[in-house]
């Protein structure tokens, strides 16, 4: 029962990807940023410039990039969903999961086809794109959730009007904490020198930090996912 | 069926109070009137929880609409966000369908109420932004009893409707026996079926005399 829930609400998103304006250009944006980012990172890695906090950012952006662009928006565009939901807290959970399970598969496909380029063309730079990856499935997508859980722009659909363009502070705060424990990661990776034990052990001490953390996060996101009308 | 106790709402310089407590009972159709700006609307979202009543207790078939479990005893329509633009209507029932978890029998017995007394097509290939006001309307009706619940509320239903389709509401609403139905409308209070009224003046909902049609 709750595969098919998942699978219609996979259906659903995916509409409204191909039939709303915003959305569309939402998704076509994210594209074209992703594959501004994997020529960068390309140029960088094969030239040896030694950029590494930016060669870092770029590997989050290829992998992850779009988790912030969607996070930030996607509750926003859901008033509807939630409405006739009638602010159910069981539709909100999931809610949440069929973006954390969207979140995972897009990663993850980008994580093996740019994987499979850079491998084959330079030879390296996969394990960047695996500390993003590993960034962006767990930490990242919820980090974001959570926060942007805080502030919800309403959207309205019918007349898909882009009233969210001003950046609300919110949003800016999504992007930078989730950029500063990101390179935090990144620093301790480098600083133990990529080494996979090293890697696995920073990314365990991760994922028990967001175990201890998830029911509050879980409670706070669907609390604060309530429609309130405006009167 | 609805117990509102004490319920008291201020938004922004605007008042809610009730003038006293107010029970609803099983299968009686309540109309809301009051002129334009009254709080009719205000009053249906609180009792939905989507607006943040200062104080007071709404219980819905027992649950308080702060919590969970309510729902499924509720069907809504208030205004066109209850409708997902992007979706075609059958695509939209369907969704209801889902999050009611309501199909096979059920369902079809909805589409049938549609098609028959409403006269509405659900299988139109146009997304519900494409839909004229009075068609919104009508599947928005029309998605809220899916899943047969026992409570409706209804904001302005007649509103944007032709007079053919007010006709063919007033006999729906009249024919709804198992439900109890909650609605809002300017119509003459002769021509809204209802059992009981219940007006909102100057920040006050009160309970006008029953009337049975």
């Amino acid at each position: 029962m709750l595969f098919n829930k998942v699978s219609f609400m996979l259906r659903q998103e995916s509409y409204l990807f191909v039939r709303n304006k915003v959305t569309k250009i939402y998704s076509i944006g994210s594209f074209i940023a992703l594959i501004l980012s994997v020529f960068l990172l390309f140029i960088l890695r094969k030239a040896q410039i030694p950029m590494s906090v930016n060669q870092d950012i770029l590997a989050l952006f290829i992998v992850g990039g779009h988790i912030y662009i969607y996070g930030v928006y996607s509750f926003s565009w859901e008033n509807s969903f939630k409405k006739i939901a009638l602010n159910n807290a069981d539709y909100f959970l999931l809610i949440i999961w069929v973006k954390v399970i969207l979140n995972f598969f897009i990663s993850s496909m980008i994580l093996v086809v740019v994987g499979a380029v850079f491998h084959y063309k330079l030879g390296e730079g996969v394990k960047l794109l695996i500390i993003a990856w590993g960034y962006s499935v767990s930490i990242g997508i919820w980090l974001t959730l959570f926060l942007t859980s805080f502030q919800q722009r309403f959207i309205d659909l019918y007349d898909d009007r882009f009233v969210f363009i001003r950046q609300p502070p919110v949003h800016i705060l999504v992007i930078a904490t989730n950029f500063l424990i990101y390179i935090i990661i990144c620093k301790l990776c480098r600083y133990y020198s990529y080494e996979t034990n090293y890697i696995l052990i920073i990314y365990s001490i991760c994922f028990i930090i967001l175990i201890v953390l998830f029911p509050f996060i879980i409670k706070r996101i669907t609390k604060n996912l309530k429609v309130f009308v405006d009167a | 069926m609805l117990e509102i106790i004490d319920l008291e709402i201020k938004i922004e310089g605007f008042e809610l109070r009730l003038e006293k407590n107010i029970i609803i009972n099983s299968f009686e159709k309540v109309l809301i009137t009051g002129q334009n700006g009254a709080g009719k609307s205000v009053f249906l979202y609180s009792i939905l929880n989507m607006i943040k009543s200062r104080k007071g207790t709404i219980l819905i078939n027992g649950c308080p609409n702060d919590g969970s479990g309510w729902q499924k005893y509720v069907g809504a329509y208030l205004d066109q966000y209850f409708l997902i633009p992007h979706l075609r209507p059958i695509e939209h029932l369907k969704y209801v369908g889902m999050l009611k978890m309501v199909n096979g029998t059920l369902f079809n017995d909805v589409m049938k109420t549609a098609i028959d007394r409403l006269g509405f097509d659900v299988f139109q290939n146009r997304f519900i932004r494409e839909l004229s006001e009075g068609n919104r309307k009508k599947l928005g009706l029309i998605s809220s009893l899916i899943g047969t619940p026992q409570l409706l509320l209804w904001d302005e239903p007649f509103s944007s409707l032709d007079d053919k389709s007010k006709e063919s509401l007033i006999n729906l609403i009249k024919d709804l026996k198992k439900h109890t139905v909650l609605y809002s409308e300017h119509l003459s209070v002769f021509e809204c079926p209802h059992d009981r009224r219940l007006e909102v003046l100057n920040g006050i909902v009160r309970d006008s005399k029953r009337i049975r049609c």
